[in-house]
């Protein structure tokens, strides 16, 4: 059932309860991430990838999709192309079957169709409609497309009656209730204005893709959910057009107040904090909040993202993956609407400082109580090794185990490199123990496959009621630590949908959750180790 | 150099009692920068007075006043055969030569004319880089904004440094600072397996080898190992307490890996040795934020910017200082030093 393809994981050396991966290509998954790289460095090609984990089709078992690429050539002819309707170029959804093999089920699905002209990216998931069945939306360089789930095993584009087509050139994307409408509204980050007429030439020598201050900014879309089927863009009414160069986002109410935020990674510009004003607006409070610039006051190469308690205060905070020699950030939230600088503090500051991250989650990998950080890793630049040789483009990813609020490495079970990109969390195999799928360019994605251990859990599949379907939004406290609920954060990817609590030794939880809608849900003594089903209550 | 050269050309002229209207007329054109003038005048001079001197001179000056060194050579050399004593004929024979390639042969009339800029070059393309450095350090610190004189100052000093680690790999290929000097080599060239074997040689050959754990410990950190690279510096402030950049780069990396209290102690006692190194206090200054001191953050970040009002040491100060202030509440505060941060970031202009 599940095809080794790497080096045989290494056995625990540290803590004996610490987690290693099976790491491998699940059997009857034969996607290849296309990137087509080419002389020209044109910068699309090294910034694709995305992967989701999704039960289509309400079975139990988490299904995958993935996003692929598409042809470049040197001198990308108009109109563009890329060939998507070539099948080595389509993205692909395998669902997964009872044994753990998965089937590929794209074109049943009706998932071929990646239109012509683009050039794919991410993806998020999220039931818009509340009709029960998850939804795909795919950004790409070109127009995103939104996939409605039809609830039968097919798919069908309704991009242009939702509207939400964006253009231009999209990252990621997440689903969330800003106005707790019950209803989901999405965000898609767009990194630049470029197009292939206008690409430059850069590093001199060497030739690089070029660094993103060669090309002009752009804005951010904010989709508000019209309940019924369609999408208003109230970017500018909102707040949230301010340019840059976005990459990653993430959602999270870092000030309790009852409202999703939205942290935005940018690439070597400012950070973006959009605080929920509760009124339909945000105001962008990054600096102001202290999670603009690090600790020098300087930007760095945001591009993953995540915004979640680490340190179990039952407050969110954000890490972000960027390049080597700048340190992966962590800001840790001091509760009083501001935010600490503690990537040094938190041993990330040695951890990371050669390393180049994309996709990443804070998750309990070893189900210790406390969330462990996980990112695949590869340099922007196919030739940096050249340039910087103690700087390297292929790199194993990071499993960094979180030990009380200090972040040790872990054993990830393979050290091979590859140019990772994308990176979906979830429990595959329902065993209470969280796994990671991710993508490489020019590779068969490989499943992180938890090996598990003796620790205890517990995963709440929230079902809203009065909130959104999806249960997105819902704040959920149980033994001492918070989570979120929501699909999105890592770097053009969307996780299992389900909140995962590793309780250690701990047989029962005692579980709190805030629903959007402002229900306080409370379930005392709930037994460990299970996949439990939380309804929303439909009254107070 | 050429005004001071017409100068002394005018004063020699109105000393020899023949001096007719050809010589003032070629004193008058080179003045007026008339080169062409002056060449016709100054041969007329010497074709009615073969055996005067300040005519040649005065040719020779013209024509390096018209770049033609080659031709200069000639009459300046005439110059001085007629009479040795005009010895303002030296400079401009210098440098004539120098133009022309004749390095070995300038030196002597550079030396005569005492001009270090001159002879420094002179010396360089001779291959003296040991005098060539002492005169152009000479010459750049009389002409501090001269980009020629930084420049040949600059190479004579590369190749001097060159020049004696191939001495010192020839002469003793084996030995611990033949292969510290070749971890360095190593290192700038980037080839970095090859650069830590040879620190790491070098080491293992005399392990108390003076500045190696150094050398080695910014190796690694340049290389983003810190955990390497604080091992190196602890060893290398355990040789030399007394050496504040070992101090201050232990503490650099302490305080990349979080322990922030070991960082401090480190970074106090660099600031003990060597007092006021901006470098050092802002990273005292990140350590003792770290732990929550404000105070002390606030007086390490507020000594930079009183040793530096812009650059990067001076924008990461103001932003600290406007992290403090904010946290504490301080909303006026906190703008100014955003101000002063984002002016302190601006790039500075080149001197001219």
């Amino acid at each position: 059932m599940f095809r080794k393809l790497l080096i045989p994981v290494l056995l625990m050396s540290t803590a004996p309860s610490a987690p290693t991966f099976d790491v491998g290509t699940p059997k009857g998954i034969d996607f290849v991430l296309e990137h087509s790289p080419t002389p020209k460095k044109y910068l699309i090609e090294t910034m694709g990838g995305g992967v989701a984990l999704l039960d289509y089709n309400n079975d139990g078992l988490l299904d995958v999709f993935f996003v692929n690429g598409g042809k470049i050539t040197s001198e990308m002819p108009l109109p563009l192309s890329f060939d998507r309707n070539n099948p080595k170029y389509w993205n692909r959804l395998y669902r997964q079957n009872k044994d753990g093999s998965f089937t590929d089920v794209t074109a049943a699905a009706g998932l071929s169709k990646t239109g012509d002209g683009n050039y794919g990216m991410g993806v998020a998931v999220g039931d818009y409609d509340n009709d029960g069945y998850p939804d795909i939306y795919v950004t790409n360089y070109g127009k995103n497309i939104l996939y409605h789930n039809n609830g039968n095993g097919t798919f069908t584009d309704v991009t242009a009656k939702a509207g939400v087509e964006a253009g231009g050139w999209s990252e990621s994307a997440g689903w969330f209730d800003y106005d707790n409408d019950g209803y989901l509204d999405l965000f898609v980050t767009r990194y630049m204005e470029w197009d292939p007429a206008h690409n430059k030439d850069c590093g001199g020598y060497f030739h690089t893709y070029c660094p993103p201050a060669e090309y002009p900014m752009t804005t951010n879309i904010l989709y508000h959910n019209n309940r019924d089927g369609t999408f208003t863009d109230v970017s500018k009414a909102s707040g949230i057009a301010k340019k840059s160069r976005s990459l990653g986002v993430a959602f999270n109410d870092y000030d309790n107040d009852g409202y999703a935020d939205i942290m935005v990674a940018n690439d070597a510009v400012q950070e973006f904090l959009f605080h929920n004003n509760g009124n339909g607006t945000f105001t962008e409070v990054g600096l102001d909040a202290g999670v603009g610039f690090t600790d020098n006051g300087s930007p760095v190469s945001g591009m993953g993202v995540d915004f979640r308690d680490y340190d179990n205060d039952g407050l969110p905070d954000i890490v972000i993956t960027d390049l080597a020699r700048q340190v992966y950030v962590l800001f840790h939230n001091d509760g009083n609407g501001m935010f600490s600088y503690r990537s040094m503090e938190t041993g990330l500051g040695v951890l990371t400082a050669g390393s180049s991250g994309w996709g990443m989650r804070l998750e309990d990998f070893d189900n210790d109580g406390w969330k462990d950080l996980f990112v695949v890793q590869s340099h922007v630049m196919d030739n940096v090794d050249q340039v910087t040789p103690s700087i390297h483009y292929l790199q194993p990813p990071l499993l960094a185990f979180n030990r009380q609020g200090r972040f040790e490495a872990g054993d990830v079970g393979t050290s091979r490199p590859l140019a990772y990109r994308g990176a979906a969390f979830g429990d595959i195999d329902n065993d209470g123990w969280v796994d990671v799928m991710t993508t490489a360019f020019d590779q068969h994605p490989l499943l992180f496959k938890n090996r598990g251990g003796s620790a205890h859990w517990l995963t709440i599949s929230l079902r809203g009621t009065r909130s959104n379907r999806d249960g997105y939004g819902a704040r959920v406290h149980v033994n001492g630590q918070s989570q979120y609920a929501n699909a999105g954060g890592s770097y053009l990817s969307s996780s299992d949908k389900r909140v995962h609590f590793g309780l250690g030794g701990a047989k029962t939880a005692d579980v709190e959750i805030l629903w959007p809608s402002g229900i306080h849900q409370v379930l005392k003594g709930v037994q460990a180790d299970q996949i439990l089903e939380v309804r929303e209550p439909e009254k107070p | 150099m050429i005004h001071a050269l017409v100068l002394c050309l005018a004063i020699q002229a109105s000393a020899v009692q023949t001096a007719d209207q050809h010589q003032e007329a070629g004193i008058a054109a080179l003045k007026a920068a008339r080169n062409s003038e002056a060449i016709v005048e100054f041969k007329k001079v010497i074709e009615l007075d073969p055996a005067d001197a300040p005519g040649y001179y005065g040719l020779g000056v013209a024509y390096m006043q018209s770049a033609d060194y080659g031709a200069a050579i000639s009459p300046l050399k005439k110059a001085l055969e007629l009479d040795s004593t005009l010895t303002v004929v030296h400079l401009p024979l210098g440098y004539a030569l120098l133009g022309q390639g004749y390095a070995s042969e300038a030196i002597t009339h550079l030396q005569k004319a005492n001009d270090k800029a001159g002879l420094g070059i002179a010396q360089l393309e001779t291959g003296d880089l040991p005098n060539a450095v002492q005169n152009l350090q000479a010459a750049v610190a009389a002409r501090p904004k001269d980009p020629d004189m930084i420049y040949y100052l600059a190479r004579a000093t590369g190749l001097l440094s060159k020049q004696l680690y191939d001495m010192l790999e020839a002469a003793y290929p084996n030995s611990p600072r033949a292969n510290l000097a070749a971890a360095e080599n190593y290192a700038a060239l980037r080839q970095q397996e090859e650069a830590e074997a040879h620190y790491k040689a070098a080491l293992k050959q005399k392990p108390d080898l003076p500045g190696a754990h150094l050398a080695l410990g910014v190796f690694y950190a340049t290389a983003s190992k810190w955990p390497e690279a604080e091992e190196e510096f602890r060893e290398a402030a355990k040789q030399q307490p007394g050496n504040a950049e070992a101090a201050y780069r232990l503490g650099a990396a302490l305080l990349q890996d979080g322990k922030a209290n070991d960082a401090r102690v480190e970074l106090e006692r660099a600031n003990r040795l060597l007092p006021d190194m901006p470098e050092t206090l802002v990273s005292l200054g990140k350590a003792e934020s770290m732990e929550n001191n404000s105070a002390a953050a606030e007086k390490a970040w507020s000594r930079v910017i009183e040793l530096e009002k812009t650059g990067p040491l001076a924008s990461q100060a103001h932003f600290g200082l406007a992290g403090i202030y904010r946290k504490q509440g301080k909303v006026e505060a906190t703008a100014r030093e955003m101000k002063l941060y984002q002016e302190a970031k601006q790039p500075v202009s080149q001197p001219q």
